[in-house]
């Protein structure tokens, strides 16, 4: 049984937890509503892009670009999109569990936060490389990440590029998805709509006739790395504002357990500090009536 | 013959007055009387001499029907119990009647049940364990042969239940003598007791002197005088065997709170101040004359099991506390840990015996124990913050410690074979190296990949992997 110290002392930490957590909701809700912001304003562009690129697809026909070619190896790359800090919930767990499905042997791993550097050194699985990105993600970031996962499926050393992230459909409701970026040629649309519902469909094709200046290849060779750039750059907006979401509901559930935790200590405190009293005025009166 | 008068009756407190002389503090005086046109004899128990030629005198027995002016008699010595193969088999009360209608008791000798504790010289201590088949206490809190263990516990925690399964894992396969002493607890349980004795073969119906148990009653229904004595009367017994037979004995009291409440219910009535919560001044001393006769000796060795109720479960109450001071090893049943459903709820935190050193039990038993121990500790210290933040703030470590944690918790659960008419599920026993096997595995994470309901009440670690 616990004194009354003990109880005090509970509360005293409870209660300075609870601040904490109420503060960091209090940042991240803030951080909240310009990250989802940027997400969502991304996604016109994403969706234009996407379509846009499935023309050209179309048109290109025979004369694939080198990052269009579909390899029969097994070999994959996958950019792995997190959080730096905790203290989300299980919006690290969630994709860190996505994560751990692939086939260790044959698949490198591409970091993007820390705490997906962590889990690919902690469970020893390869890792090819890694990279930050900011509280607001820049485009330069992206391009970074981007371009060293063209160069390494360039190069060959694996033979698809899959990326993971949390994709935001709500404040209340974020999914790891796993969305093929390499080659092009197999791409799906990437940006959900505005409900985040189907996350990948068929791209459409318009049938118009589209005449290229100077050339296809000279389109291709500046449109492939600018569109798998911006693809990176809306998969980091989206990780972000999953990541403040999730932030934030997560504090505002421990301010809330904290606050309930504080509610019973203080009921106990109370309780047992009246049994005390009670106790005390019983002996001295009992003892003064023995000896009256 | 030492003549006196009673003068005044208050409950239990008896005034006499000897007009010649006085009976000796402690002497049993006798008053026959009829009640209810039935004859009845009382015994008193002399505790103060007030003066005027006045003793004042605690009953044995309920005190209805007694009147001013009675004649009483002075034994000239301390209520005393009959000893030796006699009583083997047989239920007496405080004062050594017996109460099981087997007809009367055929005894050499008689023991005082005030002695004095033996001397330090005399003592001694074995250091070797005695297993009980229940994994958690075989881990946590291992028993002393001769040593003297507690079992604490606030009200329906399962202490009696814990002594019974002791008293069927243990006494039943004792070659020596037990003793029993019931203090203050249900007469049903007292009755369920003979019974089961009865059918385990350990009391031979057939031929009484040859049973390997005796029985002394003072529960609930009688007078705090009878409670409060009730356990010496039992420790006489054993005593008899310790010090003539120079056998190995057990000792069983259920329950030793009643004894210091008893104490204090006549602390009053005989005009002693209270003293804290209420409890008589002398507490501690009547609990330490009562304990320091509780012990081993070079001739014979008396082990004894107590179970201490723990009142509104606040171990600091003035009575468990100074039981605590007595005893060897501790098992401490938590109400919190009964709310989960495991049984037995021994906290495994709280609970520890002096056994538990790696020269008796060994290295290994002692560093799974502590590891058991840091485990559980560490699953607590981090309630709080599971409470607050979740299980995904962890770290990896931590995750896998909340995990083993909550495995070894459930694991501690057994099936007891007592509880075998509730449960349905059949009693276990496990020897201590397999228990101490298990615990390893799940510490070392063998059993990482293995549902936590597989590990609730278990037997040995091999029966995780059926299913329940």
């Amino acid at each position: 049984m616990p004194s009354t110290r003990d109880i005090r002392r509970r509360i005293k930490s409870v209660k300075n937890t609870a601040q904490i957590t109420k503060a960091m909701q209090m940042v991240s809700a803030s951080k909240m509503r310009k990250a989802q912001q940027s997400a969502l304003a991304g996604r016109p562009y994403a969706e234009v892009m996407n379509d846009v690129l499935s023309e050209i697809a179309a048109v290109a026909g025979e004369s694939r670009h080198a990052l269009m070619e579909q390899r029969p190896g097994k070999r994959r790359g996958v950019i792995l999109v997190t959080s730096d800090k905790g203290l989300c919930g299980a919006l690290n767990s969630n994709i860190l569990r996505e994560a751990s499905k692939f086939d260790r042997d044959t698949t490198l791993y591409i970091t993007a936060g820390r705490k997906a550097a962590q889990f690919v050194a902690r469970t020893r699985r390869q890792l090819k490389a890694e990279f930050t990105y900011k509280d607001t993600p820049q485009f330069s970031e992206a391009r970074a990440i981007s371009k060293f996962a063209r160069e390494l499926f360039l190069s060959g050393e694996v033979d698809r590029v899959d990326v993971l992230f949390t994709n935001f459909i709500s404040t209340l409701n974020l999914k790891p998805v796993v969305i093929p970026l390499l080659p092009v040629g197999e791409i799906k649309g990437v940006s959900s709509d505005v409900k985040g519902e189907a996350m990948s469909h068929e791209l459409t094709r318009s049938g118009t006739e589209f005449i290229f200046e100077p050339s296809l290849e000279s389109v291709m060779e500046a449109m492939l790395p600018h569109y798998l750039n911006f693809q990176v750059y809306q998969v980091l907006l989206e990780a972000r504002a999953s990541e403040q979401s999730a932030r934030m509901v997560a504090m505002k559930n421990a301010t809330d357990n904290a606050q309930q935790l504080i509610k019973d200590l203080t009921l106990e405190y109370n309780k047992m500090r009246q049994a005390a009293i009670t106790k005390e005025l019983l002996e001295i009166s009992s003892a003064a009536m023995a000896l009256g | 013959m030492n003549k006196g008068k009673i003068v005044q009756i208050i409950g239990p407190v008896v005034d006499v007055e000897f007009p010649d002389l006085l009976p000796g503090i402690y002497n049993a005086l006798t008053v026959d009387f009829t009640v209810q046109n039935s004859s009845t004899k009382l015994t008193l128990e002399v505790q103060q001499h007030l003066g005027d030629n006045w003793v004042r005198t605690v009953a044995m027995s309920s005190t209805e029907g007694l009147k001013r002016g009675l004649e009483v008699l002075d034994t000239g010595a301390p209520i005393s119990m009959p000893v030796g193969e006699g009583v083997m088999g047989r239920v007496l009360d405080v004062t050594g009647n017996p109460v099981d209608e087997r007809g009367p008791i055929k005894a050499d000798k008689y023991y005082p049940i005030h002695r004095p504790a033996p001397a330090l010289i005399d003592q001694s201590t074995s250091p070797q364990v005695l297993t009980t088949g229940i994994k958690v206490i075989d881990l946590i809190c291992p028993f002393l042969k001769g040593g003297k263990v507690g079992a604490f516990g606030g009200a329906g925690v399962g202490k009696t239940v814990v002594i019974m399964e002791l008293i069927n894992n243990i006494a039943k396969l004792h070659g020596g003598v037990s003793v029993f002493a019931g203090v203050g607890e249900r007469t049903r349980e007292g009755n369920d007791l003979y019974h089961e004795m009865s059918e385990a073969d350990v009391i031979k119906q057939k031929n009484l002197s040859e049973s390997k148990i005796a029985l002394v009653y003072g529960q609930m229904n009688e007078p705090p005088g009878a409670r409060l004595r009730v356990a010496l009367s039992g420790l006489a017994i054993t005593e008899y065997f310790r010090d003539e037979k120079n056998q190995d004995v057990l000792l069983f009291v259920d329950n030793i709170f009643r004894f210091s409440q008893a104490g204090s219910e006549v602390s009053a009535l005989l005009g002693r101040t209270p003293s804290a919560v209420g409890y008589q001044p002398t507490l501690a001393a009547e609990m330490g004359d009562l304990q320091e006769r509780i012990t081993s000796t070079k001739k014979g060795s008396i082990t004894s099991f107590q179970a201490v109720y723990v009142p509104a479960d606040d171990l600091t109450d003035p009575a468990p506390a100074t039981t605590f001071a007595h005893l060897d090893a501790t098992i401490v049943l938590e109400r919190s840990i009964a709310e989960l459903g495991i049984y037995p709820a021994v906290d495994p935190l709280s609970s520890t015996s002096r056994a538990l050193a790696p020269e008796i039990v060994g290295q290994e038993h002692y560093d799974v124990a502590r590891g058991v121990q840091r485990v559980l500790q560490r699953y607590k210290d981090l309630q709080d913050i599971i409470a607050i933040l979740g299980m995904d703030e962890l770290s990896p470590e931590d995750k896998l410690t909340v995990f083993r944690a909550r495995k070894i918790q459930r694991f501690l659960s057994q099936p007891f074979s007592v509880a075998q008419v509730f449960t349905g599920r059949e009693g276990k026993q496990v020897p201590v190296a397999e228990t101490v096997r298990g615990f390893k595995e799940i510490l070392e994470g063998k059993h990482d990949d293995i549902g936590e309901g597989d590990f609730y009440m278990k037997g040995g670690i091999d029966e995780i992997h059926q299913a329940s």
